[in-house]
């Protein structure tokens, strides 16, 4: 049993005493991580992180409002695969925040980070949405070394009810980012998720939503922005149970030097599904020769009546839009980053976003392209 | 101000479409280049602000004694060169507000100035929009992105109204405006008309001369000027076409 994939940093694990529930540590323990041969990990290679000594810490949770978060009394295992079995077996403690039924909150922000340097963290996360509510989530996930955190998160919409949820992950250092979202959806419930992926050595992020129930809709986009030898996969997971129901995922890659980025989108369209839309659009720009992005969409549809897209380009900047800009002074390196900029903008379009997030994203994205505050959009 | 001379050119793919101009423009002239398709009119536009995809074989072009062709497109428009364009570019998300102020900040700071910040330059720009009949809704929508053909042209007329340049070339400005449009495009352009600016206008058709009155006029046929004069030369090619020019 000592080969499975991952077995050394099990057994570290388990000598430092932080395995709370022996029951899924022993079925991890049995399965191991998955290796590079699982198709759902064939971009991702946990090998490094598995031989770090990570020493497990709780959660830090910053929030900007008060009163929001709770935490999270029933910290069930949820699906998932093995990092949701490591979860489960660490027992990390999460965050719970509810909307009320009928409530309209205004935007609501908070941080989350590791207790201690270079730990370990685990959480498992709630989040419910009541009956006709209306929110919008901004969690920034951040560290500034090499710490692992890994969340599952399961959300609920009730019938009617709203999440605008945009998730930053940026770090600082080399750190590893793993989340999973599990998200059930209610009649004409709607969960519009935004990731934004910076920095970090590894991040992998996973969204997957059950629409239940008619008139659903789910959003899940990402804007990915890759460096150095930073690795991302994002991973998407619509499964259109219901009918008349409708998805989108809007997926802008930028990656630079040797960076890598991946996106594995899935849409499942069941049986008796009918009128379903579903579009997926990924698009990467590559500013270099060695950099890599991989795109794998995945459709399986079995019902009849389904309009469902997707597209996927790779590719540089327009070469006529960089004349044009050129042509009237703007420097190469300024003419490229406006259109970088205007390139990660465009999942923003999909989601209704309130103005202060916009502007915060928007920065993030300047900051990331070194044009911090440069082209800030005006006001007239 | 703009020396061209024995400019030969052509595509990359050893076409070769500019056989041999000559061309000098004086501070304040206006220059009309007319000819037919495929005279090498645009090319001429092109080679001049720097787009890829052309050779220049032999000649030279300098602008105040300064040599074209060994700077960058946009060192060129630093150096006062500015080309209205005949398809100017759509650019999804990208404010034709930051748009603006970029390149007119990136022109100040070569120059030596201070950059303009948001609210000053937002008083400069709504002045010069104005005149222009260019309201804040199409400065806050991405750059030409969703304008018409009149829209276009005269954004590039604004363009060119806070550029402030030294030399413009004109390529093709009337095409696709109706006589209305043409009319706001060419007011804005004579009201840029000063004894230390000149304007190389380019076009297929008489009639934008007679909003944009030139003081030279030459005909451009198989990559050559055959023939130069004032603003007569237009008249008397609506009059009788350009065939007898490509039989010279």
């Amino acid at each position: 049993m000592t080969d499975v994939f991952g077995a050394e940093f099990l057994d570290r694990l388990h000598s430092s005493g932080a395995v709370k529930n022996p029951a899924p540590f022993e079925a991890l323990r049995t399965t191991g991580f998955p290796n590079r041969r699982v198709e759902a990990w064939r971009y991702t290679d946990l090998a490094s992180q598995l031989s770090q000594s990570l020493t497990p810490a709780g959660l830090r949770i910053n929030q900007e409002q008060s009163g929001l978060f709770g935490p999270n009394p029933s910290a069930d295992a949820v699906e998932g695969d093995a990092l949701s079995l490591l979860n489960a077996a660490v027992g990390g403690e999460g965050f719970l925040f509810e909307v009320p039924a009928g409530a309209k909150l205004k935007p609501v922000f908070a941080r989350f980070g590791p207790m201690a340097p270079n730990a370990l963290v685990n959480a498992t996360n709630r989040i419910s949405v009541g009956e006709g509510a209306q929110a919008v989530l901004v969690e920034r996930w951040g560290q500034t070394d090499d710490s692992w955190m890994n969340s599952d998160t399961a959300i609920d919409v009730a019938d009617g009810g709203h999440l605008i949820r945009v998730i930053l992950v940026e770090d600082g250092g080399n750190g590893t980012q793993t989340h999973r979202t599990f998200t059930a959806l209610g009649e004409n419930a709607r969960y519009d998720a935004l990731v934004v992926t910076l920095g970090g050595g590894l991040h992998r992020i996973e969204q997957h939503a059950d629409i239940n129930k008619p008139g659903a809709h789910a959003g899940l986009s990402a804007i990915v922005l890759k460096k150095g030898k930073e690795h991302s996969d994002f991973v998407t997971n619509v499964r259109h149970l219901a009918e008349d129901t409708t998805s989108d995922q809007q997926v802008r890659t930028v990656v630079d030097d040797e960076a890598t980025a991946v996106f594995q989108g899935g849409i499942k369209v069941a049986q008796d599904s009918q009128r379903i839309e579903g579009d997926q659009l990924s698009r990467a720009l590559m500013l270099s020769d060695r950099a890599q992005a991989f795109t794998k969409p995945e459709l399986e549809i079995y019902a009849d009546d389904v309009k469902c897209s997707h597209g996927a380009t790779v590719g540089d900047l327009d070469a006529e839009a960089l004349f044009y800009m050129r042509a009237r002074g703007i420097d190469d390196a300024a003419a490229r980053a406006l259109l970088i900029l205007a390139f990660a903008r465009e999942p923003f379009d999909a989601l209704d976003l309130p103005e202060q997030v916009q502007t915060m994203l928007d920065g993030k994205i300047q900051e990331w392209l070194g044009v911090a505050g440069r082209f800030d959009e005006m006001v007239l | 101000m703009l020396d061209i001379k024995g400019l030969q050119a052509g595509l990359e793919d050893g076409t070769e479409i500019l056989k041999g101009i000559n061309l000098s423009i004086g501070a304040g002239e206006v220059h009309a280049i007319m000819g037919p398709n495929g005279s090498g009119k645009s090319t001429t536009a092109n080679i001049l602000s720097g787009k890829s995809g052309y050779d220049v074989t032999a000649g030279s072009a300098t602008l105040d004694g300064a040599d074209l062709f060994e700077m960058e497109p946009e060192e060129r428009a630093h150096a006062g060169l500015f080309q209205a364009f005949q398809y100017p570019v759509e650019i999804p998300g990208v404010q034709a507000s930051t748009f603006l102020q970029t390149a007119v900040n990136a022109k100040r700071k070569v120059a030596g100035l201070p950059e303009l910040d948001a609210l000053a330059f937002v008083r400069e720009l709504r002045a010069k929009a104005k005149q222009l009949g260019i309201g804040n809704d199409m400065l806050k929508r991405a750059v030409n992105v969703g304008f018409s053909g009149g829209e276009k042209k005269r954004f590039e007329t604004l363009q060119m109204a806070l550029l402030e340049p030294r030399l413009a070339v004109l390529d093709e400005t009337d095409s696709g405006l109706d006589v209305d449009a043409l009319r706001v495009v060419a007011e804005g352009v004579n009201a840029l008309r000063s004894p230390d600016r000149s304007f190389l206008v380019i076009t297929h058709y008489q009639r934008l001369l007679d909003y944009i009155v030139p003081d030279y006029v030459h005909i451009l046929s198989d990559g050559k000027i055959v023939k130069s004069g004032d603003k007569s030369l237009a008249l008397e090619v609506e009059q009788s076409g350009y065939a007898e020019f490509e039989a010279a």
